[in-house]
Protein backbone atom coordinates (compact mmCIF):
# COMPACT_ATOMS: atom_id res chain seq x y z
CA UNK A 1 0.00 0.00 0.00
CA UNK A 2 1.41 3.47 -0.83
CA UNK A 3 2.38 6.19 2.06
CA UNK A 4 -0.15 8.79 1.92
CA UNK A 5 1.26 12.13 0.68
CA UNK A 6 -0.94 15.52 1.19
CA UNK A 7 -0.95 17.23 -2.00
CA UNK A 8 -0.42 21.30 -2.24
CA UNK A 9 -4.05 22.22 -1.56
CA UNK A 10 -3.50 20.33 1.78
CA UNK A 11 -0.44 21.70 2.17
CA UNK A 12 -1.63 25.80 1.50
CA UNK A 13 -4.89 24.87 3.84
CA UNK A 14 -2.85 23.47 6.60
CA UNK A 15 -0.97 26.80 6.35
CA UNK A 16 -3.72 29.02 6.04
CA UNK A 17 -5.29 27.32 9.41
CA UNK A 18 -2.34 28.02 11.13
CA UNK A 19 -2.19 31.71 9.80
CA UNK A 20 -5.87 32.02 10.93
CA UNK A 21 -5.28 30.55 14.44
CA UNK A 22 -2.23 33.34 14.54
CA UNK A 23 -4.33 36.33 13.23
CA UNK A 24 -7.04 35.00 15.61
CA UNK A 25 -5.61 35.42 19.01
CA UNK A 26 -3.64 38.94 18.04
CA UNK A 27 -7.13 39.93 17.60
CA UNK A 28 -8.63 38.14 20.61
CA UNK A 29 -5.77 39.89 22.49
CA UNK A 30 -6.63 43.42 21.15
CA UNK A 31 -10.87 43.00 21.64
CA UNK A 32 -10.41 42.06 25.13
CA UNK A 33 -7.59 44.63 26.16
CA UNK A 34 -9.22 47.19 23.93
CA UNK A 35 -12.85 47.07 25.53
CA UNK A 36 -12.41 47.90 29.29
CA UNK A 37 -9.21 49.76 27.71
CA UNK A 38 -11.66 51.94 25.87
CA UNK A 39 -13.95 52.64 28.46
CA UNK A 40 -11.70 53.85 30.68
CA UNK A 41 -10.17 56.20 28.43
CA UNK A 42 -14.04 56.86 27.06
CA UNK A 43 -14.05 60.47 28.85
CA UNK A 44 -10.75 61.86 27.58
CA UNK A 45 -11.24 61.14 23.43
CA UNK A 46 -14.16 63.02 22.54
CA UNK A 47 -14.49 65.23 18.88
CA UNK A 48 -16.30 65.42 15.94
CA UNK A 49 -17.69 62.39 13.51
CA UNK A 50 -14.11 62.99 11.25
CA UNK A 51 -10.72 61.82 11.67
CA UNK A 52 -9.21 58.64 11.27
CA UNK A 53 -10.05 55.83 12.95
CA UNK A 54 -8.58 52.43 13.44
CA UNK A 55 -11.44 49.62 13.78
CA UNK A 56 -10.32 45.67 14.78
CA UNK A 57 -13.38 43.16 15.30
CA UNK A 58 -14.26 39.37 15.13
CA UNK A 59 -17.40 38.06 14.49
CA UNK A 60 -18.92 41.33 13.74
CA UNK A 61 -18.35 43.03 17.51
CA UNK A 62 -15.51 45.80 17.29
CA UNK A 63 -13.53 48.22 18.94
CA UNK A 64 -12.56 51.04 16.96
CA UNK A 65 -10.73 54.09 18.51
CA UNK A 66 -9.60 57.05 16.40
CA UNK A 67 -9.01 61.09 16.79
CA UNK A 68 -12.65 61.56 16.00
CA UNK A 69 -15.45 60.33 18.06
CA UNK A 70 -13.25 58.98 20.63
CA UNK A 71 -13.63 55.08 21.37
CA UNK A 72 -16.61 53.25 20.19
CA UNK A 73 -17.97 49.64 20.42
CA UNK A 74 -19.57 48.77 17.33
CA UNK A 75 -21.78 46.04 17.68
CA UNK A 76 -24.43 43.81 14.68
CA UNK A 77 -27.92 44.53 15.33
CA UNK A 78 -31.26 43.22 13.60
CA UNK A 79 -34.46 45.20 13.83
CA UNK A 80 -38.03 44.18 12.94
CA UNK A 81 -39.06 47.12 11.14
CA UNK A 82 -42.82 47.83 10.32
CA UNK A 83 -42.92 50.08 7.25
CA UNK A 84 -45.65 52.90 7.91
CA UNK A 85 -45.59 54.72 4.66
CA UNK A 86 -45.83 52.23 1.18
CA UNK A 87 -45.12 53.28 -2.07
CA UNK A 88 -47.43 54.10 -4.25
CA UNK A 89 -47.61 51.01 -6.58
CA UNK A 90 -49.40 49.69 -3.47
CA UNK A 91 -52.57 50.29 -4.31
CA UNK A 92 -51.74 48.49 -7.75
CA UNK A 93 -51.38 45.51 -5.65
CA UNK A 94 -47.93 45.59 -5.23
CA UNK A 95 -46.43 44.95 -1.32
CA UNK A 96 -43.27 45.40 0.47
CA UNK A 97 -42.68 43.14 3.73
CA UNK A 98 -39.57 44.11 5.17
CA UNK A 99 -39.31 41.80 7.87
CA UNK A 100 -35.73 42.32 9.45
CA UNK A 101 -33.49 45.57 9.29
CA UNK A 102 -29.81 44.47 9.84
CA UNK A 103 -27.17 47.21 11.24
CA UNK A 104 -24.58 48.25 12.97
CA UNK A 105 -25.01 50.43 16.29
CA UNK A 106 -21.96 52.57 16.48
CA UNK A 107 -22.20 53.14 20.23
CA UNK A 108 -19.56 55.72 21.88
CA UNK A 109 -17.73 53.75 25.01
CA UNK A 110 -18.87 57.05 26.97
CA UNK A 111 -22.57 56.40 26.31
CA UNK A 112 -22.19 52.85 27.76
CA UNK A 113 -22.55 51.92 31.57
CA UNK A 114 -19.68 49.86 33.23
CA UNK A 115 -22.35 46.89 33.29
CA UNK A 116 -23.20 46.89 29.83
CA UNK A 117 -19.24 46.90 29.21
CA UNK A 118 -18.55 44.11 31.79
CA UNK A 119 -21.50 41.81 29.97
CA UNK A 120 -20.32 42.70 26.42
CA UNK A 121 -16.58 41.77 27.50
CA UNK A 122 -17.55 38.67 29.00
CA UNK A 123 -19.89 37.34 26.05
CA UNK A 124 -17.33 38.69 23.83
CA UNK A 125 -14.43 36.35 25.16
CA UNK A 126 -16.91 33.30 25.25
CA UNK A 127 -16.91 33.31 21.65
CA UNK A 128 -13.64 34.00 21.26
CA UNK A 129 -12.50 31.07 23.62
CA UNK A 130 -14.81 28.83 21.10
CA UNK A 131 -13.33 30.72 17.80
CA UNK A 132 -9.91 30.32 19.13
CA UNK A 133 -10.83 26.58 19.90
CA UNK A 134 -12.05 25.59 16.06
CA UNK A 135 -8.79 26.69 14.86
CA UNK A 136 -6.52 25.09 17.58
CA UNK A 137 -8.49 21.66 16.74
CA UNK A 138 -8.47 23.16 12.85
CA UNK A 139 -4.83 23.62 12.61
CA UNK A 140 -3.91 20.41 14.40
CA UNK A 141 -5.94 18.39 12.16
CA UNK A 142 -4.80 19.78 9.47
CA UNK A 143 -1.18 18.82 10.76
CA UNK A 144 -1.68 15.38 11.42
CA UNK A 145 -3.02 15.39 8.12
CA UNK A 146 -0.05 16.88 6.44
CA UNK A 147 2.24 14.54 8.31
CA UNK A 148 0.90 11.71 6.44
CA UNK A 149 -1.33 10.42 9.18
CA UNK A 150 -5.14 11.52 7.79
CA UNK A 151 -6.44 8.46 9.65
CA UNK A 152 -4.84 9.28 12.78
CA UNK A 153 -7.95 8.62 15.95
CA UNK A 154 -6.64 11.79 17.23
CA UNK A 155 -8.34 12.94 13.96
CA UNK A 156 -12.00 11.85 14.41
CA UNK A 157 -12.01 13.14 17.96
CA UNK A 158 -11.12 16.22 16.36
CA UNK A 159 -13.19 16.54 13.58
CA UNK A 160 -15.97 16.04 16.47
CA UNK A 161 -14.89 18.49 18.70
CA UNK A 162 -14.90 20.81 15.32
CA UNK A 163 -18.14 20.50 14.80
CA UNK A 164 -19.60 20.30 18.45
CA UNK A 165 -17.40 24.11 18.93
CA UNK A 166 -19.01 25.35 15.47
CA UNK A 167 -22.79 24.50 17.06
CA UNK A 168 -21.75 26.31 20.39
CA UNK A 169 -20.23 29.14 18.71
CA UNK A 170 -23.44 29.64 16.26
CA UNK A 171 -25.91 29.22 19.09
CA UNK A 172 -23.34 31.67 21.16
CA UNK A 173 -23.29 34.35 18.60
CA UNK A 174 -27.34 33.88 18.23
CA UNK A 175 -28.00 34.60 21.72
CA UNK A 176 -25.38 37.78 22.10
CA UNK A 177 -27.02 39.39 18.87
CA UNK A 178 -30.59 39.15 20.19
CA UNK A 179 -29.12 40.18 23.77
CA UNK A 180 -27.42 43.17 21.67
CA UNK A 181 -30.42 43.93 18.90
CA UNK A 182 -32.43 43.90 22.30
CA UNK A 183 -30.78 46.61 24.03
CA UNK A 184 -30.32 48.72 20.93
CA UNK A 185 -34.00 48.37 20.02
CA UNK A 186 -34.70 49.24 23.32
CA UNK A 187 -33.01 52.66 23.19
CA UNK A 188 -33.97 53.58 19.78
CA UNK A 189 -37.98 53.11 21.06
CA UNK A 190 -39.75 56.23 20.09
CA UNK A 191 -42.13 58.18 18.52
CA UNK A 192 -41.83 57.22 14.52
CA UNK A 193 -39.74 54.10 15.85
CA UNK A 194 -41.91 50.43 16.21
CA UNK A 195 -38.81 48.59 16.51
CA UNK A 196 -38.50 44.41 17.89
CA UNK A 197 -35.98 41.54 17.39
CA UNK A 198 -36.01 38.49 17.23
CA UNK A 199 -33.80 35.32 17.25
CA UNK A 200 -32.24 33.82 14.56
CA UNK A 201 -29.80 30.90 14.35
CA UNK A 202 -27.51 29.96 11.12
CA UNK A 203 -29.32 27.22 9.71
CA UNK A 204 -26.39 26.41 7.55
CA UNK A 205 -23.71 26.56 9.97
CA UNK A 206 -25.87 24.12 11.98
CA UNK A 207 -25.77 21.51 9.13
CA UNK A 208 -22.35 21.97 8.38
CA UNK A 209 -21.11 21.00 12.09
CA UNK A 210 -23.67 17.88 11.78
CA UNK A 211 -21.66 17.07 8.89
CA UNK A 212 -18.62 17.40 10.92
CA UNK A 213 -19.99 14.96 13.14
CA UNK A 214 -20.47 12.70 11.01
CA UNK A 215 -17.35 12.40 8.96
CA UNK A 216 -16.04 11.60 12.84
CA UNK A 217 -17.49 8.87 12.80
CA UNK A 218 -16.47 8.08 9.14
CA UNK A 219 -12.66 9.00 10.00
CA UNK A 220 -13.19 6.69 13.33
CA UNK A 221 -13.80 4.20 11.40
CA UNK A 222 -10.91 4.77 8.87
CA UNK A 223 -8.78 4.79 11.82
CA UNK A 224 -9.71 1.33 13.07
CA UNK A 225 -9.03 0.15 9.45
CA UNK A 226 -5.93 1.93 8.57
CA UNK A 227 -4.46 0.30 12.39
CA UNK A 228 -5.89 -2.91 11.14
CA UNK A 229 -4.42 -2.86 7.40
CA UNK A 230 -1.05 -2.00 8.88
CA UNK A 231 -0.70 -5.54 10.43
CA UNK A 232 -1.64 -7.27 7.47
CA UNK A 233 1.24 -8.29 5.04
CA UNK B 1 -2.46 -16.05 18.05
CA UNK B 2 -2.71 -19.37 17.20
CA UNK B 3 -1.32 -19.36 13.72
CA UNK B 4 2.44 -19.50 14.12
CA UNK B 5 4.61 -18.32 11.12
CA UNK B 6 7.85 -20.68 10.91
CA UNK B 7 9.39 -17.65 8.58
CA UNK B 8 12.92 -18.01 10.90
CA UNK B 9 13.37 -21.92 10.93
CA UNK B 10 12.62 -21.99 6.97
CA UNK B 11 15.50 -18.88 6.72
CA UNK B 12 17.85 -21.21 9.12
CA UNK B 13 17.11 -23.82 6.51
CA UNK B 14 17.68 -22.11 3.33
CA UNK B 15 20.67 -19.79 4.38
CA UNK B 16 18.61 -16.93 4.13
CA UNK B 17 18.61 -13.84 5.71
CA UNK B 18 15.17 -11.94 6.49
CA UNK B 19 16.99 -8.50 4.59
CA UNK B 20 18.11 -10.72 1.42
CA UNK B 21 13.96 -12.04 1.67
CA UNK B 22 12.94 -8.45 2.01
CA UNK B 23 15.12 -7.72 -1.16
CA UNK B 24 13.84 -10.50 -3.39
CA UNK B 25 9.76 -10.09 -2.87
CA UNK B 26 9.63 -6.65 -2.53
CA UNK B 27 8.27 -6.50 0.81
CA UNK B 28 9.52 -4.08 3.53
CA UNK B 29 12.10 -5.52 6.62
CA UNK B 30 9.68 -4.03 8.67
CA UNK B 31 6.78 -6.02 7.42
CA UNK B 32 8.68 -9.33 7.43
CA UNK B 33 9.32 -8.58 11.14
CA UNK B 34 5.58 -8.85 11.69
CA UNK B 35 5.36 -11.84 10.39
CA UNK B 36 8.37 -13.14 11.83
CA UNK B 37 7.00 -11.97 15.48
CA UNK B 38 4.00 -13.29 14.76
CA UNK B 39 2.10 -9.90 14.75
CA UNK B 40 0.37 -10.25 11.59
CA UNK B 41 -3.10 -10.14 11.85
CA UNK B 42 -3.43 -11.24 8.09
CA UNK B 43 -1.22 -12.77 5.03
CA UNK B 44 -2.24 -11.79 1.58
CA UNK B 45 -2.12 -14.61 -0.86
CA UNK B 46 0.54 -12.75 -3.48
CA UNK B 47 2.70 -12.56 -0.13
CA UNK B 48 2.40 -16.19 0.80
CA UNK B 49 2.69 -16.84 -3.10
CA UNK B 50 6.45 -14.88 -2.95
CA UNK B 51 7.12 -16.80 0.23
CA UNK B 52 6.79 -19.83 -1.21
CA UNK B 53 8.30 -19.12 -3.86
CA UNK B 54 11.58 -18.01 -2.51
CA UNK B 55 11.60 -19.94 0.34
CA UNK B 56 10.56 -23.49 -1.91
CA UNK B 57 8.27 -24.36 0.42
CA UNK B 58 4.73 -25.12 0.78
CA UNK B 59 1.99 -22.72 2.95
CA UNK B 60 1.83 -25.67 5.22
CA UNK B 61 5.69 -25.62 6.11
CA UNK B 62 5.35 -21.61 6.61
CA UNK B 63 2.32 -21.56 8.80
CA UNK B 64 1.43 -23.91 11.60
CA UNK B 65 -1.71 -24.03 13.86
CA UNK B 66 -1.18 -24.34 17.86
CA UNK B 67 -4.33 -24.24 19.85
CA UNK B 68 -3.61 -21.50 22.73
CA UNK B 69 -0.12 -20.59 21.50
CA UNK B 70 0.90 -16.94 22.34
CA UNK B 71 3.48 -14.97 19.90
CA UNK B 72 6.30 -16.40 21.25
CA UNK B 73 9.80 -17.04 18.64
CA UNK B 74 10.18 -19.98 17.35
CA UNK B 75 11.64 -23.39 18.49
CA UNK B 76 14.91 -24.86 16.67
CA UNK B 77 13.60 -27.66 14.32
CA UNK B 78 13.57 -29.12 10.90
CA UNK B 79 11.78 -27.52 8.16
CA UNK B 80 8.23 -28.61 8.02
CA UNK B 81 7.93 -29.92 11.48
CA UNK B 82 4.90 -29.48 13.34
Amino acid sequence: MHAYRPDRVVRLLSALATAAYGVAWVFAVFLLVALPLGKLLAGRAQGSSSGWSVQLGIGGVAVSAGTGGGFRVEVPVTLAHTLTRLPAWRDAGGRLRVTEVKATASVPMSSLSAGTVVLLWAALAVFLALVLLFLYQLRRLFQRVRQGEPFDPGNAVRLRWLGILLVAAAVWKGVTDFWLSLVVSRLLEGPGNDLGTTFGLDGAVIMVALVLIALAEIFRRGAALEDEQALVV
Amino acid sequence: MAIQVRLERLLAARGMTLTELSERIGITLANLSILKTNKARAIRFTTLEALCRELRCQPGDLLAYEDGAEARAEPDGAPGAV
